[in-house]
């Protein structure tokens, strides 16, 4: 991985921003970017965007040989692919420090919290269980990848279904999805995780500020000023939380280890994301399956050609001002106006000038 | 290579104890001759009418599109680049301030009129203009 | 196939009329556009165009900069190497920044660039085969608008915005010169750095920037005395 140097004067403007209690794009500090799920045409696939950054993740199952310590027990597999399609600094057929980090983080989220019910997958005890593997493709990065990808892993296992089988003495017949309808993956909780960065600045050394979903940008300058030193700098806090506001995961880097305060804020704002994120998810789910029901053709070719003549476009402008839309055009009151004015003062007296 | 090197008049190299160099640009020139002919099989006509002809290539958008250099300040944030913006755009407006608002015939007449005028006193001074222009 | 101009063409289309125009007078064939032995054929996919007299182009939405003699880019400086800097310009390899082409910078008298510093400079060398090079100084070995860029911020955007607000037909910089000041530099490689007095002012012209990609002259307008 190349390293990605970010420059001085887009560090210092970014913390000045944020200081003075904006970000660039003009959200508020806890605020998301949009997320918006989309569905491929087999059972298990999903597209999931986080503003401007977008994860594929796709779940696939076969039948293997069960682990000799848990017999009874499928397996999960995760699969996190950062490719250079994500970010040109990445490259291709090369685990990065990030693509082993993102890896780790979501086994940890999503087997170590044991949220799906391996016994169910097995078929027979010590022989055969099913083996389902979650491939998650970056196909852009704009931060907070982390979320992203956990979105669409909790969005595919939960919209995956695997074939039905049955057993007639020692022969296993498994069936197509014609032949008999699929079973979903039980999931015994959604956990979610919520990203936040914080940042701290020599002069706000004991008011530190939490900023949730960071972009690329904001990611990158908290994580460059860890490794200059802790005082100067920021960090990275993950958060796994499920419906239940139950901590699953917690992940911290750089400054955040070392002020309990900061993770406390975190969470409770955490909380109530994770809450909003799983309701999404199950809603698109649902909305999903009527579709499918009524035979209507799902693919990721629709979210395409919706909008088909800017779909090069960017949707958001990752420099905004706050309460900034182009679609109506208008642009909030005008505090600078007395300056508006003294311009035209000034113009006018120089037309005097002009003609004096 | 020979062409590019300053190379010495005729004159300097039949001098004597020039004997060695002249033998050596001689020398040289026949290597790059070979040179050319070395290549001569290889490269085709064809490759040669690629090259030339009427076709300019160029890889740039700046000056197919005729865009403007892109490093521009305003009212003042930057009076370095705004002194350069400036002259940039001086050759356009002095060819507008240009224009002449009293036409060459008319400042003739009334020269001349301001000159007989002038000159029953003819003082020096004026005479001294005088000289100056012829 | 063949194609005229303003069509929508893509890489392997033959222009004919183009190789007709050239029997005459000189052609200035720009990017997109490439001279075979058999004819000109297009090499990138857009709408092919033409300005008078006879200067062709392919208009092509694109965010990867591919290096071009004579444009003026934004780089980031990654690394100082003996006596070249090591410039990101977002093409695809580093290019190289001589500490000797700056101006009146010597062996001993080395000019102040760290890594990290944005540069504004001008593309000296830009072959497919080798490394790309940059220079600050124009041909007088003066530095002109080239050079550190100082404070301010860097942002990204794709190639066809920073064409279309250098063009001369583009309402956007001339609706908002007026509104306070700021400096701006518009790299070809997609990237613009602006600086203004306040961060507010310095984030609306980046907003407003960022916003005209899809507007027109009247609605930039609109948005340009609407803005802050």
């Amino acid at each position: 991985m190349r390293d990605t140097l970010i420059s001085i004067c887009e560090k210092n403007f970014l913390q000045q921003l944020v200081a003075e209690g904006h970000r660039l794009d003009g959200r508020n500090y806890n605020e998301s970017r949009t997320l918006k799920i989309s569905f491929g045409s087999s059972y298990g696939s999903c597209i999931v965007t986080l503003g401007e950054t977008k994860v594929l993740a796709q779940v696939t199952c076969e039948v293997t040989q069960p682990k000799q310590v848990r017999p009874n027990e499928g397996i999960l597999f995760i699969n996190v692919d950062v490719g250079p399609m994500a970010s040109p600094q990445f490259e291709a057929n090369r685990s990065s420090d990030l693509s082993v980090y993102l890896n780790r983080l979501l086994e940890k989220c999503y087997k170590d919290s044991k949220c799906i019910d391996l016994e169910s997958l097995c078929i027979v005890v010590e022989e055969k269980v099913w083996s389902i593997r979650v491939d998650i493709r970056v196909l852009n990065h704009d931060g907070n990848i982390i979320e992203c990808a956990s979105i669409a892993t909790l969005t595919a296992l939960a919209h995956f279904k695997r074939p039905d089988i049955t057993r007639s003495g020692d022969q296993i017949i498994i069936h197509t999805i014609a032949e008999k309808d699929p079973i979903p993956t039980v999931l015994y909780h959604y956990p979610v995780r919520a990203v936040s960065c914080c940042f701290l600045k020599i002069a706000f050394m004991y008011s530190s500020i939490i900023v949730s979903d960071p972009s690329y940008l904001e990611e990158s300058v908290c994580l460059s000023n860890t490794e200059e030193g802790i005082s100067k700098g920021g960090g990275l806090l993950v958060i796994g939380m499920n419906q239940y506001k139950e901590l699953c995961l917690l992940d911290l880097t750089g400054a955040a280890i070392d002020s309990s305060n900061i993770v406390h804020k975190a969470m409770a704002s955490a909380a109530d994301k994770c809450k909003d994120i799983v309701d999404l998810v199950k809603s698109t789910i649902a909305s999903d399956d009527t579709l499918r029901q009524k035979r209507e053709k799902v693919s990721f070719a629709n979210t395409i050609t919706q909008d088909h003549l800017l779909s090069l476009s960017r949707k958001d402008l990752n420099i905004r001002l706050k309460k900034y839309h182009v679609e109506d055009l208008t642009i909030e009151e005008d505090p600078m106006s007395e300056d508006d004015d003294s311009h035209k003062q000034l113009r006018s007296s120089r037309r005097e000038h002009q003609n004096g | 290579m020979a062409s590019r090197k300053p190379q010495l008049p005729k004159s300097v190299l039949d001098m004597k104890f020039m004997k060695k160099t002249k033998e050596r640009i001689q020398k040289e020139l026949e290597n790059t001759e070979d040179h050319d002919s070395l290549y001569s099989n290889i490269i085709t006509n064809e490759m040669r009418s690629a090259a030339g002809g009427n076709y300019i290539s160029e890889s740039s958008f700046i000056y197919c599109e005729d865009l403007m250099d892109g490093r521009l300040s305003f009212k003042g944030m930057n009076p370095e680049i705004e002194r350069l913006m400036e002259l940039e755009n001086e050759p356009l407006i002095k060819e507008e301030d240009m224009k002449k608002d009293v036409s060459d015939e008319v400042l003739a007449k009334k020269m001349e009129a301001f000159n007989q005028r002038k000159r029953p006193y003819s003082s020096p001074s004026t005479v001294a203009i005088k000289k100056k222009k012829h | 196939m063949k194609v005229v101009v303003g069509d929508v063409v893509l890489p392997g289309d033959q222009c004919e009329f183009i190789a007709t125009i050239a029997e005459k007078s000189r052609v200035l064939l720009g990017p997109g556009l490439r001279k075979e032995v058999d004819g000109v054929f297009i090499t990138k996919a857009g709408l092919l165009r033409r300005r008078a007299p006879n200067t062709f182009w392919v208009d092509g939405y694109q965010k990867r900069y591919i290096p071009a003699r004579g444009e003026n880019v934004i780089g980031l400086v990654t690394q100082k190497m003996g006596d070249i800097f090591r410039v990101d310009i977002g093409s695809s390899c580093h290019a190289t920044l001589s500490y000797l082409s700056f101006e009146s910078a010597t062996k001993k008298n080395r000019p102040k660039v760290e890594i990290g510093d944005v540069v504004y400079a001008k593309m000296l060398v830009a072959s497919k085969d080798m490394e790309p090079e940059l220079v600050c100084v124009d041909s007088n070995g003066k530095k002109n608008r080239l050079g550190v860029l100082e404070d301010g911020f860097v942002f990204k955007c794709s190639l066809n915005l920073i064409r279309k607000i250098l063009s001369p037909q583009c309402m956007l910089i001339e609706s908002i010169k007026n509104e306070w000041p700021f400096e701006l530099a518009a790299g070809m490689n997609g990237k613009i750095w602006i600086k203004a007095k306040t961060m507010r002012e310095t984030v609306a012209v980046g907003n407003a920037i960022l916003a005209s990609e899809y507007l027109t002259n009247e609605e930039i307008k609109s948005i340009c005395c609407r803005m802050y």
